[in-house]
């Protein structure tokens, strides 16, 4: 075949065929929007029934209230989520409290000091994100409540720590990892120690993608139910007693979802909403916070 | 070609019947900012047109106006005209990909389709137009990646990954893959910057014999390379508005000996840019 | 920035980088202790962690014996442990979870990347992210309250009417069960696949878009041919994370599953109810005494191996190929 005998087949071809081309293209482009707004459709529902159904308990009586069995009689008789509210702000607090310094100084070592040792607890933090929370609700319990035969609201404090610490510990190495070299060379060529060089110069540094990390993990942490409901038992009235037990907002949703009353159920719905717009505070402040990062 | 006349025009070859390409009071635009203007010249048929001028001064633009590859950048209009053999790039009924297949491009950087093995990539184009014929694949496989100089160094591994090419030969592939279609014009877009003095040299070998097959296009930092390999050389200058605008056009022996407008002397001779 | 993905470390350490520091020395050895006992702290508590699984399964094991992965009958209250309707119900929600998520995910992240106008691209995948830190007892609540409902009125007579109530699609629509543990396990893990293949899509050089638009191909061409095997690998990736999550999640399928049956109790037809390993652990909790007890700490065990390594692999998939493009 010649030159010019392939050129005419080519363009031949082409012409041919590109009817059938730009229309598989079309429907192949139209396929990839469909799946798009299908993608939508599950937050759609999700975001109109919590918000539909659960704005009209936005009350303060419901805020602030305890909680209340419904009876035969008072079926309606629910009461409020004063009591979750408290028992969330213990049990997450005291978890918070212990993550933040563990993760940071955990990375910090993983960051320093090399060897299997730290492979392996690296590989182990990065392992524990992934597993399912229920696992580590199972060890809170056996290790702690079956050993004591009690419940407090600070056992579900140390079952979210196996939440939060692998998250915030793997985020805070990477942000430490971005710290650029000739930043800490410079601190090293002043004569300054280790010790100063990470406190002074490192960790400022890498501050804003640190507490990226923290708050993703809280805002993970605070929507978990299964890591706690086997471990800080059950409390209908507001206390902040980290050794008394508690209720939080996830396991007084559990509970009201498996209750026997059409109230409880529907409850459901106030609550979830308190918890959203709980959960997506945090996340909003570790996006901006990862805003923040990208325009330095 | 009366060469007297052409002096006096400036737009050489304009109006003449080799052009492959004209280019006409071209523009292009991003969100209606002017980053090249009013350019017109002739790329004619199996001659090497170079594109050449500092930083900023819209080459690249240019050249990928001319297969329409600028509108992936979102508020890129062109005004003007760019013939494909009289065709109209911008108004004509011909739908964009066809015409595309037309007007083949080697990047800057060597990209084969790194999934794909030589031979694949060598007839990745032909496949997407069309080409089912196992025959002719083979055939266009064998004649592409011998016009890049490739066929003898790969005709033994032509299932291999193309990733496992060097970058020079990586570009020859790219430049078998675009000429594997059979295109009638070939743009090249700095097409030996990431590569070594010994790949560069080969290229630019390709260059001045692949001109016989195609008619080539080529956009150049490199003013060695411009007047090593290209018959006629357009220079291009970014102006007080910081648009590029064609300062001459003209055989690349008279831009590099003769220029007619004193900036071009003063850029051949690497005084600015 | 999603937020399902966490940014893994390189794996040369900031030591390896050419600045050796020896720890400790002089008078910061208190830094350097704290943080060698931080660091052997967390390193004990996480063999504890294991040591406590493992020492508390092995009752659990000798109690219930081989027949666990033999018989079908699943009674905790009984000391009946055939573990077998778990194990299918889990394979079988995450399997069709995943049959929805990824095409849809995957093509939500292409639209994203290739057909959305830029400024709206970082608005629309922040909003489908969103469903990602949805907490799974909000997912519970909808899927309780919202689908199943939907799915028994609606969506299973529908399907059942239009396969003519030919196999999977017969037997009786209760809404709970299986389609619907694997719809509200589609929608969880669908923001995961969603938005780790869009970071893995924007990576793809625009060099190979370009050569394969200049070549002549079309839009749809483009995608299928060069940009979709280009991502191949950070794809699996993200649909094996995925798997990992659907395995192990517990809350949101807790109360929709409908629980196992002693008629049939394996998920042998669409609209069957059953339960799954995670899930079954939360629900007989409550309930757990002596012996039965150890039973769960079996199945979370083989839960946590299973997950464990379906995570391991998935986050050295994405590290692999994230280090191809650079």
């Amino acid at each position: 075949m010649s030159s010019q005998e392939r050129r005419e087949f080519i363009r031949t071809t082409s012409a041919k065929s590109y009817r059938r081309r730009a229309l598989s293209s079309r429907v192949f482009t139209a396929l990839l929007v469909i799946a798009l707004l299908i993608a939508f459709v599950p937050l759609a529902s999700i975001l109109q029934n919590v918000v539909g159904h659960g704005i009209r308990y936005i009350t303060w009586h419901f805020l602030t209230t305890s909680q209340q069995l419904p009876s035969i009689t008072n079926t309606n008789g629910i009461g409020g989520i004063g009591n979750a509210l408290a028992g969330t702000a213990v049990v997450d607090l005291i978890a918070v409290l212990i993550s933040i310094p563990t993760a940071i100084v955990l990375a910090m070592a993983m960051f320093e000091i090399k060897g299997r040792w730290v492979v392996a607890v690296r590989t182990a933090m990065e392992t524990f994100i992934g597993l399912p929370s229920i696992v580590f609700g199972v060890f809170t319990y056996v290790s702690l409540v079956v050993t004591t035969h009690q419940y407090h609201a600070y056992f579900g404090s140390l079952a979210l720590c196996f939440i939060m610490i692998p998250v915030m510990t793997i985020n805070a190495l990477a942000a430490l990892q971005s710290v650029p070299d000739t930043l800490i060379e410079a601190g090293l060529s002043l004569g300054l120690r280790p010790s100063r060089v990470m406190l002074h110069i490192i960790l400022p540094a890498a501050r804003a993608r640190v507490f990226t990390g923290v708050f993703l993990a809280f805002s993970r942490a605070v929507g978990e139910t299964a890591p706690i409901l086997f471990v800080i038992g059950a409390s209908t009235l507001p206390g902040f007693n980290p050794s008394g037990q508690a209720t939080t907002l996830p396991t007084l949703m559990w509970s009201y979802l498996i209750g026997a009353y059409p109230s409880q159920r529907e409850a459901c719905w106030g609550i979830a909403l308190v918890l959203m717009v709980t959960v997506l505070f945090f996340n909003v402040l570790s996006r901006i916070f990862v805003a923040r990062t990208q325009r330095s | 070609m009366d060469t007297a006349e052409t002096r006096d025009n400036v737009t050489l070859g304009e109006g003449s019947s080799d052009a492959v390409l004209s280019l006409r009071d071209v523009s292009v635009l991003f969100n209606n900012k002017a980053a090249v203007r009013n350019a017109t010249f002739d790329v004619q048929a199996n001659k090497v047109t170079s594109l050449i001028g500092p930083s900023g001064s819209g080459k690249t633009t240019l050249l990928r106006a001319m297969n329409r590859l600028h509108e992936l950048t979102p508020g890129a209009t062109v005004t003007g005209q760019i013939l494909l053999e009289g065709e109209d790039l911008y108004r004509t009924s011909v739908p964009i990909t066809v015409l595309r297949s037309r007007i083949g491009m080697v990047f800057q950087r060597p990209n084969p389709f790194p999934t794909m093995s030589i031979y694949d990539n060598a007839v990745a184009g032909l496949r997407f137009i069309g080409v089912k014929d196992k025959d002719f694949l083979e055939e266009s496989a064998h004649k592409a990646l011998s016009e890049a100089a490739l066929w003898d160094s790969v005709k033994d591994r032509l299932k291999a990954p193309a990733a496992t090419l060097s970058g020079g030969e990586q570009q020859r592939l790219c430049i078998a893959r675009a000429m594997a279609v059979e295109p009638e014009v070939l743009l090249m877009d700095e097409p030996t910057a990431s590569l070594d003095p010994v790949a560069t040299k080969q290229i630019e070998e390709l260059v001045t014999v692949l001109k016989q097959f195609v008619t080539i296009v080529i956009v150049t930092h490199n003013m060695q390379q411009a007047n090593r390999v290209s018959d006629n050389c357009a220079f291009l200058l970014m102006a007080e508005d910081r648009t590029g605008e064609l300062i001459e056009f003209d055989t690349t022996e008279k831009i590099f000996n003769d220029p007619k407008d004193s900036r071009t002397l003063d850029y051949t001779l690497g005084r600015f840019g | 920035m999603t937020t399902t993905h966490i940014d893994p470390p390189t794996d040369d350490g900031a030591l390896s980088a050419g600045r050796e520091r020896k720890l400790p020395t002089g008078s910061d050895r208190a830094y350097g202790y704290t943080l060698w006992t931080v660091l052997t702290l967390v390193g004990v508590i996480v063999f504890y962690f294991i040591y406590v699984l493992v020492k508390n399964s092995i009752p659990g094991w000798q109690f219930a014996g081989w027949k666990m992965f033999t018989t079908t009958t699943w009674s905790f209250g009984d000391n009946k442990f055939g573990v077998l309707p778990l194990v299918m119900g889990t394979a079988f929600t995450t399997f069709f979870a995943l049959l929805m998520a990824v095409p849809i995910g995957v093509g939500a992240a292409l639209a994203i990347v290739y057909l959305i106008p830029r400024r709206l691209q970082l608005a629309v995948s922040s909003l489908i992210e969103l469903l990602a830190v949805v907490p799974s007892i909000v997912y519970g609540v909808w899927g309780a309250l919202v689908m199943a409902s939907w799915l028994g009125n609606s969506g299973e007579p529908w399907l059942k009417r239009v396969a003519h109530g030919a196999w999977p699609f017969d037997g009786a629509t209760a809404g709970y069960g299986m389609t619907l543990g694997a719809i509200v396990l589609a929608v969880m893990i669908m923001p995961i696949v969603t938005a780790i293949s869009r970071d893995v899509i924007v990576a793809v050089p625009k060099e190979l878009t370009e050569g394969a638009l200049s070549l002549g191909a079309t839009r749809g061409q483009v995608i299928r041919k060069v940009i979709l095997p280009s991502c191949k690998t950070g794809i699996v990736g993200a649909v094996t994370l995925a798997t990992g999550r659907a395995l192990g999640e517990t809350i949101a399928l807790a109360t929709v599953l409908g629980g196992v049956t002693q008629m049939s109790p394996l998920p042998d037809r669409a609209f069957a109810t059953g339960s799954t390993l995670a899930a079954e652990i939360a629900i007989d909790f409550g309930a757990i005494t002596g012996k039965a007890g150890n039973v769960l700490f079996a199945l979370a065990l083989i839960l946590m191996v299973i997950v464990g390594a379906v995570t391991y692999l998935a986050r050295s998939i994405i590290r692999r190929n994230e280090r191809q493009f650079q």
